[in-house]
């Protein structure tokens, strides 16, 4: 049985600052370290990248395996989700979840709008427990937007908002799909 | 960049201070970086994209200042440059 939802957020930043936030992910184990405590690139296709997400519990390594695609220029969807070790008892073995993440510019006020949709697939006899793991899901996405937001305000303290982008398009810095995000947002690409 | 060392990570063994935001350790006696983690998490895409050189980086480096302890309190001394 389907069960969808959606986030809808204003983001005080700019579309390409947004993006570039989300494919920083040299920030994901240390920043949202109460997410989550390694990841492991498990396989690479284009612009599909497939993780094992792991968190130590009991002195043993649990988690899940994801497939995340970038789909150009401010899209990002998650897929593919697989409890590891396959033996672990997870609500991934009963429940497909698909996300879809859109960042869309709001020019006016330069800042950025956030849509998360969340399908999950469920059992029929796990359907009443549906607005329970609504409330999870937003929960742990509110919290890792707001980690990523204070990491981007700080930044813009210091070296100002309009200097902010410039911080992910230095040589050195690497991001997810790097290429692909200085066509649509680096320097002359007119975004 | 930007991220408050003081809610690092003090790793004793190393005498190193972790980064919060991206896990890069420096050296708490020279200031210097001694590892970026994320080079083994994400070396097999650091290869994939021609845009990310690595060998641009500028020398990251921690800023040391004097300090004295006096009754319990870490008194440090500002630079005349700040």
């Amino acid at each position: 049985m389907k069960f969808c939802f959606s986030v809808v957020q204003e983001l005080d930043c700019s579309l390409a600052v947004s993006v570039a936030a989300y494919l920083d992910c040299e920030h994901y184990i240390f920043l949202h370290k109460s997410l989550t405590d390694s990841v492991e690139i498990v396989k690479v296709d284009g612009f599909k990248i497939t993780v094992h997400q792991s968190w130590k519990a009991f002195g043993l390594k649990l988690g899940h395996a994801k497939t995340g695609e970038y789909v150009p220029p401010a899209e990002f969807l998650i897929y593919d989700v697989k409890p590891v070790p396959r033996w672990f008892p997870s609500i991934h073995h009963v429940v497909d979840m698909k996300t879809r993440l859109r960042y869309a510019a709001v020019p006016e006020r330069d800042s950025t709008l956030m849509r998360f949709d969340v399908e999950l697939d469920i059992p029929f006899w796990l359907w009443p427990m549906r607005r329970f793991l609504q409330r999870l899901i937003e929960k742990l996405h509110a919290q890792q937007v707001l980690e990523d937001m204070v990491m981007i305000k700080r930044r813009e303290k210091l070296v100002g908002r309009k200097n902010l982008l410039a911080v992910y398009l230095k040589d050195h810095h690497f991001c997810y799909h790097k290429d692909e995000f200085l066509k649509h947002f680096g320097a002359g690409a007119g975004a | 960049m930007g991220a408050s060392l003081s809610e690092g990570r003090y790793r004793s063994a190393e005498g190193a201070l972790e980064c919060p935001w991206h896990g890069y350790s420096y050296s708490t006696a020279t200031g210097e970086l001694l590892c970026n983690p994320n080079d083994a998490i994400f070396g097999c895409l650091k290869e994939l994209y021609q845009s990310y050189q690595p060998e641009k980086r500028p020398e990251y480096k921690l800023q040391a200042y004097s300090y004295e302890l006096r009754a319990g309190l870490v008194h440090v001394r500002r630079p005349a440059s700040l």
